[in-house]
């Protein structure tokens, strides 16, 4: 069957269908073409819809002995659309006519669809709710009050398995009992006041005027052009007063404020329907809890507070403790001379046995064996990796794990774009920022979301610049764990300024307005001790998989560099800027070597450089300053290798080497500055 | 007309930490389109962006899935009780 591909085709379509119409929505991954697939049957049509890629399905049924035509819509969160997907499902609901809608919800996120459900009574379409995935809520504990569910909304709601077409039959039969929900979330005085304003000057037909005055009200531009050719220039004019009237009373954007306020209007629902295992879904003191931990005020102490305690337990405890075990009982006592003894057993002496672990008798750091030795795999290689590194990412990850599990890690990252809004970023850059923090080469590709190509050039930037990732953000606190409070303020400070510079020209330099961070979040709990070990087995796994091949192959390099004598030769040219400039041991070239590999590796190895003397707490004025500028360049240095290639695959070739020609001086110059400025004035 | 499998061998849900979506993670992520993929069990959140290792493959799948069962058996137990 050919597609139609213009919008006079979708207009002969609709002269030609059915009477009845069914329109499917509901939000991303939720089944909905599961379920389309279910009423129609395998004859369908797929277009684009007119002025845009993104694609609409539409198809036959025959249900209840009735004709039904079917269309199924992108997945979409929200009736205000953030995307063009988003935009194409509300622009169908608004230009189709006489249609029901069959929301398609998936239990186990019940909180997101009902905040889609509340769009939809507003916009009084008629429409029943299919409560999807319902076995898989089931099988993890969630209980959902399927009845009262639907007293309160006013509509059928069905509980449905699409892909074993569990209550398909009831949901067919229900179709065309649809009807507009009773349940109107309530906002404030002042937005219902200018709602009460606005709403009857909205075009008839379509969406509901509430639902339209609610987007003119929010000022979402896709709507313009509706409003524009709708309404009379005095009509538009009062609509455009009420709404400056409006938004002069909020410091935030209004989007943000009917949101908030439509979510707790969902929120309120969702916990007298769900209930999961023997507790309810939600409770009092977490959601006042959560309200503080995003509050402009208290969220910032209690940010630091999460903050300082998770750099105790990695500073103090990973990078302490569990370090100083592993490297010198388990590496340097046991398992190097282990392994060193018995390839001496096997391997006579001679060439080979000198490749290996070095001439015999001279101990491993001070020769180049290839397994025991200074750059050996397994005195330095997996010493490293697993006796350094892991130790401090793993008590990191324990700690990340209960951040992701307590539901503290998206009031974080909205404590994080606060701040950095503050900074002077536009607001929709914070988002790859804030991802970053999991890891940098995904969050480059997350850069996509930004609308212009310098947009995405200057986030690809900042993220290569001064976001660490998990791995790396972990050896920075254990290193950081050993400095005095007066260094950790200028490593602090310097990156704060740094941030806050780039950000600020950032700012300065990105043409339009900024957008809304806009991130549904989950409610705070307690955090189980079972999905915490999951979360940081499967981090820990992730790290051995990914880093450990890449340390071996930073050691390697190291290594052959070394019985080359490359290496003596990098240092000694490297030498005017690390010892010049930076104030430097000139071995610290090594590290930045690495740093290329993996920055965490980088870090690791200036870490094992100053533990014994940081351990001993026998830190020198020079040795503090040789610390702070390291961690300083490094941070900001250029980042490791998948995000180079990701930059190069993302920005193109070109951008991404002019990246790397703006990043590699842009650190050594902050890092000599940080050095000059400290031997002055620390 | 015969019901398709309702829970292929495919299928691996994922729990966002971020924004609590949870989603099929088989056949989409990052893995595809990241230059270091071989080896790499990142996915994303298709709604909120954010980068995480997957829960249900290796050891942490082990783990999982054993709490899990554990989990069904005590709400299997207290419902028939």
């Amino acid at each position: 069957m050919t597609p139609p591909s213009s919008a006079a085709a979708l207009e002969a379509k609709k002269l030609v269908a059915p009477s009845r119409s069914v329109i499917l929505v509901g939000n991303p991954n939720v089944g909905k073409s599961v379920l389309f697939g279910a009423l129609t049957g395998r004859y369908v049509t797929v277009s684009n819809y007119p002025g845009t890629t993104v694609e609409v399905t539409r198809g036959n049924a025959t249900i209840e002995g009735a004709p039904w035509h079917v269309l199924d819509t992108p997945g979409t969160n929200n009736l205000l659309p953030m995307s063009e997907d988003e935009q194409v499902t509300r622009d169908i609901l608004q230009s189709e006519t006489g249609y029901v809608c069959l929301q398609v919800c998936d239990a186990k996120n019940l909180r997101r669809g009902l905040l889609l459900t509340a769009q939809l009574a507003e916009a009084q379409v008629p429409f029943l709710l299919a409560l999807n995935m319902a076995d898989e809520a089931a099988s993890r504990g969630f209980k959902v009050d399927e009845a009262r569910l639907a007293q309160v909304l006013g509509i059928d709601v069905v509980p449905t398995v699409a892909v074993q077409r569990q209550g398909l039959a009831t949901l067919q039969a229900s179709l065309g009992a649809a009807r507009v929900s009773s349940f109107l979330p309530r906002y404030d005085s002042h937005i219902e006041a200018a709602l009460g304003e606005v709403a009857p000057l909205m075009p008839s037909g379509g969406l509901g005027k509430r639902a339209l005055g609610l987007m003119a009200l929010v000022g979402d531009d896709s709507l313009r052009g509706l409003l524009a050719a709708r309404l009379q220039p005095a009509a538009l004019a009062r609509v455009d007063q009420v709404r400056r009237q409006l938004a002069a009373r909020y410091p935030e954007s209004l989007r943000y404020v009917v949101a908030r306020q439509r979510l707790q209007a969902v929120d309120k629902l969702h916990d007298a329907v769900v209930t999961r295992g023997d507790r309810s879904a939600g409770s009092d003191f977490a959601r006042k809890l959560g309200a503080w931990s995003t509050h402009p005020v208290y969220g910032i102490p209690l940010l630091l507070l999460v903050l300082f305690a998770a750099w105790l337990f990695v500073g103090l405890f990973g990078a302490g403790t569990a370090v100083d075990f592993l490297e010198n009982t388990v590496f340097k006592q046991y398992l190097v001379p282990w392994t060193e003894a018995a390839l001496s057993a096997v391997l006579p002496g001679g060439a080979v046995r000198e490749f290996l672990i070095g001439p015999a008798g001279v101990p491993y750091q001070d020769h180049g064996g290839f397994i025991i030795g200074r750059y050996g795999m397994v005195s330095m290689g997996l010493s490293y990796a697993v006796a350094i590194v892991l130790p401090i990412v793993a008590t990191f990850f324990v700690a990340f794990s209960i951040l992701e599990d307590s539901g503290y890690l998206p009031r974080l990252a909205v404590m994080v774009n606060k701040v950095f809004k503050r900074m002077g970023l536009n607001g929709k850059a914070v988002l790859p920022m804030v991802l970053g923090l999991g890891c940098d080469t995904m969050a480059t590709m997350t850069a996509r979301i930004m609308e212009t190509r310098k947009e995405r050039v200057i986030v690809t930037l900042l993220l290569a610049l001064a976001v660490p990732c998990s791995a790396q953000l972990a050896v920075i606190l254990a290193m950081t764990a050993g400095l005095p409070a007066s260094a950790l303020l200028w490593f602090g400070g310097t990156l704060l300024l740094v941030i806050f510079l780039i950000g600020w020209l950032a700012a300065k330099v990105i043409p339009g307005r900024g957008s809304d961070f806009m991130l549904e979040l989950p409610p705070l709990r307690l955090p189980q001790l079972g999905n915490v070990a999951v979360k940081t087995l499967a981090r820990i796994e992730w790290y051995l998989r990914e880093a450990m091949p890449l340390f071996l192959l930073g050691t390697l390099l190291l290594y052959g560099m070394d019985r080359f004598h490359l290496l003596a030769a990098l240092e000694k040219a490297a030498e005017p800027v690390m010892s010049g400039v930076l104030g430097l041991p000139k071995e610290a070239a090594g590290a930045f070597i690495l740093g290329f590999l993996r920055r965490d590796y980088a870090a690791a190895g200036l870490f094992a450089h100053y533990q014994p003397y940081i351990a001993a707490h026998t830190m020198t004025r020079a040795m503090t300053i040789e610390v702070v500028v390291a961690l300083v360049t490094i941070t900001l240095f250029i980042p490791c290798i998948a995000n180079f290639f990701m930059i190069l695959k993302e920005r193109g070739w070109k951008t991404g080497l002019a990246m790397m020609g703006f990043i590699l001086p842009f650190s050594v110059g902050v890092g000599a500055l940080v050095n000059q400025l400290m031997r002055w004035a620390y | 007309m015969p019901a398709p499998s309702s829970t292929p061998a495919a299928v691996r849900l994922e729990h966002c930490p971020l924004c609590g979506v949870d989603f099929d993670a088989s056949g989409q992520g990052c893995r595809p389109s990241c230059p270091m993929a071989t080896g790499c069990h990142v996915v994303c959140c298709p709604g909120c962006g954010y980068s995480f290792p997957q829960e249900n493959t290796g050891l942490a799948g082990r783990l999982k899935r054993f709490l899990e069962e554990r989990r069904r058996a005590a709400i299997e137990k207290g419902s028939t009780a």
